[in-house]
């Protein structure tokens, strides 16, 4: 039977027509594959696949383990990174009906309450893949919720990897409050519009470009069965650089136990502590007491009391350094005299002249100036030894004469850089204030006036920081050469390779002579003579060691005025006299002003700053191994004690003798 | 309707066939090239299976790498608190190691490597 025509017809309408629908469909498929590729691959990448941070480590701040000569240890770090854990949500792979449920497991390890449980709840709720619930978990809480999670996931089938982990480090510290105000720390809370972390201050702060690393780029997909940590690593982290610090962590851990015991014994408000390395400007310990907990930052910048304790001390917090200043002094008068011999004139002073020294007034002071215990006549040693106030503003007196007042104030800042900062690389680093001539005070008043000069000679009228004042003492240590305060020794980037980059190297400058030898090995001969018999800092011996410094007591300026009972006491020096290991300064801030029968006064450096000097030092050079050069010169009770044979016996000996001889 | 006798029967046109036996070596040829197609085809999915397993085992050694490694920070950062210098402090305070000293730097030899 052949089809009729229009039974053709028909026929041949039907097929064109499903011809025409699968065209349709071809081109449907050529514009979602070929001409909307890009656009519906990512969608698809959107749905399936996400982009996740990889963290890098934050570089860490290690110690110099290098400064016991020929025996370097392993590096060590002041801080660690530990892993953990912020936990996130794909609310919209968990039904509805099974968001109470995941919320109340998830606290059965969390123990949230009140709000904000309901805030970690409300999180589930969002039309999101990814909702941030809960920061900072520690490895055992991580464990915890997987454990809980699993086989609650697996029950209510839910895909697993609806809760999801993204690792970070955080900062942890093994020695605890150990340089907590130098290091500082960073926040838990990162920047919420750069995701970066954020540093509380210190060195964090300061070198935030190079600790910083940048972050991988992991892809992982969204699949019950796809383990999140297992994604393909499009781009590796690069982790931070390390710092490697001129501080030592043995030596920091001595100053910061000696200094907490002086600020406790002396009842004072704090106190700090800096050793340095005279040649190379090396800050070997900077420690500082009540302690700042970088673990703990917040209870510390939540209270602005306790605010004070996370800044430095040393070197934000300038102060008038009374008589510390007196070396200083004189080394400046033996620079004029070097000058002036130089040149052809007269002298203006010996160490061995005979001085009159009795409370006196001096042009521009309206009040007579004093001496703690009067002394008819002093020589160099016995002034330095005695902390004469007088003998110094002679000093000073003849270099202005001869010199002028500007050449005395351009000597302090050129030689010994007064009013000008260290360029220590410790945040928030103040200059101090060197009057100026013709410049004036906030107040009003003029800076520098008539009497100024024997102010300075004494230590007052000028502010300085202790590390301004253990820059001017490193001088005087090494010889006279210019020095320049350091905590960083270099900054090392470890890529991924494990090959290393130094990116900077702290290079010891130039020798630059600021003063002469020989007026460096005079000042260190005549500071000898303050720690022994008949000194004011006798108590800043250090047992079987040589040493030199000065004591210094000012008070404090509160309101304007200076107060009677508010003191900041100090004892500098350095150990071994010849070629030392370190100068060290130690400061007690506001020691409690009493008299102590049989003992004296309290609040004087000579009595609460030297014994802590002297406990530093002789366990810092114990730890260092440096061989005792007084072998005798231990205390009584020691069966080393041997005061006829110790060092600087004799020439203390006719010191006594000549001050008798002079005084009565 | 039927054929007379006389009608004359046109014979069949003779067609020639020709048989065509592949030589020996030839099929030795053939065989050999089936056989190492067979052989690599067979590596090829041999190799194939073992990436896969390969690519299955990776995530497990990665977690347990990762946990490798989160064990060996805890235990650095105990020995790092253990070693701490006020640890060693409190401990060098105690009576039984009063005995111990600092070695002075004199004291230590260093050897080169040679």
């Amino acid at each position: 039977m052949t089809p009729s025509s229009k039974e053709l017809k028909r026929l041949l309408i039907v097929a064109l027509f499903t011809f025409f629908l699968f065209a349709l469909l071809i081109l449907q498929f050529y514009k979602i594959q070929i001409l909307e590729c890009d656009k519906w691959v990512h969608i698809a990448k959107k749905q399936h696949q996400q982009l996740i941070k990889e963290k890098a480590k934050r570089g860490l701040f290690y110690s110099n383990t290098s400064v016991k000569e020929g025996h370097k240890e392993e590096a060590q770090a002041f801080l660690c990174d530990i892993p953990t854990f912020h936990l996130y949500a794909d609310p919209l792979s968990i039904p509805t009906e099974k968001r109470d449920g995941v919320s109340r497991l998830l606290n059965q390890v969390l123990q949230l309450k009140g709000e904000e449980f309901l805030k970690l709840r409300a999180q589930l709720d969002k039309i999101s893949r990814s909702r941030r619930l809960t920061l900072f978990l520690d490895q055992e809480q991580q464990k915890a919720i997987q454990k809980l999670w699993l086989p609650f996931a697996k029950k209510e089938k839910i895909a697993s990897n609806a809760l999801f982990f993204i690792q970070d480090f955080k900062r942890s510290y093994p020695f605890g409050k150990l340089l907590g105000p130098l290091l500082h720390t960073v926040r838990e809370e990162k920047d919420p519009k750069t995701g970066e972390v954020v540093p509380t201050g210190g060195l964090e702060m300061l070198f935030n470009n190079y600790l910083t690393g940048k972050d991988g780029k992991r892809l992982i997909l969204r699949s019950p069965r796809h383990p999140l940590d297992a994604g393909e690593l499009i781009s590796s982290p690069e982790n931070g650089a390390d710092v490697y610090l001129s501080i030592n962590h043995y030596l920091q851990a001595i100053a910061e136990e000696e200094i907490e015991k002086a600020v406790v014994q002396a009842e004072a408000k704090g106190g700090w502590a800096v050793m340095m390395e005279p040649n190379s400007g090396e800050i070997l310990a900077l420690a500082q007491y009540p302690f700042f907990d970088p673990s703990d930052y917040r209870k510390f910048f939540n209270d602005p009391k306790l605010q004070e304790q996370t800044k430095i001390k040393a070197v934000t917090d300038p102060y008038e350094p009374g008589s510390i200043m007196k070396p200083i002094t004189i080394a400046v008068t033996m620079q004029a005299n070097a000058e002036l011999k130089q040149s052809g004139k007269k002298e203006i002073f010996s160490p061995s002249e005979k001085l009159e020294t009795r409370n006196t007034h001096f042009p521009g002071r309206s009040k007579p100036l004093k001496d703690l215990y009067s002394h008819n006549y002093m020589n160099l040693p016995l002034a330095m030894q005695k902390s004469s106030n007088i003998y110094m503003a002679r000093m000073v007196q003849r270099v202005v004469e001869a010199k002028g007042a500007e050449w005395y104030r351009h000597a302090l800042q050129t030689i010994f850089g007064f009013g000008i900062k260290t360029g220590v690389e410790i945040p928030s680093e103040s200059g101090g204030l060197l009057p100026t001539p013709g410049k004036k005070h906030p107040s009003g008043a003029l800076e520098w006036s008539a009497p100024t000069p024997y102010s300075l000679a004494i230590g007052h009228n000028i502010l300085a920081t202790s590390m301004q004042m253990l820059r001017a003492y490193a001088i005087i240590a090494n010889g006279g050469f210019d020095v320049q305060p350091t905590v960083v020794r270099s900054i090392i980037k470890t890529k991924s390779d494990g090959s290393r980059e130094t990116l900077f190297t702290h290079q010891p400058q130039e020798p630059k002579r600021l003063l002469d030898p020989q007026i460096s090995r005079e000042l260190i001969r005549v500071m000898k003579y303050v720690t022994k018999p008949g000194g004011t800092a006798w108590r800043a011996d250090v047992p079987g060691y040589t040493e030199a410094g000065k004591t210094g007591t000012s008070e404090k300026i509160i309101g304007g005025t200076y107060s009677k009972k508010d003191h900041i006491s100090t004892f500098i020096g350095f150990t071994p006299a010849e070629n030392p290991r370190f100068v060290l300064i130690v400061v007690i801030d506001e020691p409690a002003t009493k008299y102590i029968p049989g003992v004296g006064k309290n609040h004087m450096g000579g009595f609460c700053a030297a014994p802590a000097f002297a406990r530093i030092a002789e366990r810092s050079l114990h730890y260092l191994g440096v061989e005792p050069n007084d072998p005798h010169g231990y205390p009584k009770g020691d069966p080393r004690h041997n005061p006829k044979q110790a060092d600087w016996f004799e020439e203390t000996q006719e010191l006594l003798k000549l001050h008798k001889a002079w005084n009565g | 309707m039927s054929f007379s006798n006389s009608t004359t029967i046109l014979s069949a046109p003779k067609i020639e066939t020709r048989t065509f036996t592949l030589p020996t070596a030839l099929l030795i040829r053939l065989g050999i090239c089936l056989l190492c197609t067979a052989w690599c085809l067979y590596n090829n999915i041999e190799m194939q299976n073992q990436i896969t397993e390969l690519q299955i085992e990776i995530p497990e050694m990665a977690k347990e790498i990762r946990l490798i490694q989160e064990e060996n920070q805890r235990l650095q950062l105990e020995v790092i608190r253990f070693e701490s210098p006020q640890q060693l402090l409190y401990q060098a305070g105690k009576s039984e190691f009063a005995n111990l000293r600092q070695p002075l730097a004199k004291d230590v030899l260093t050897l080169q490597r040679p």
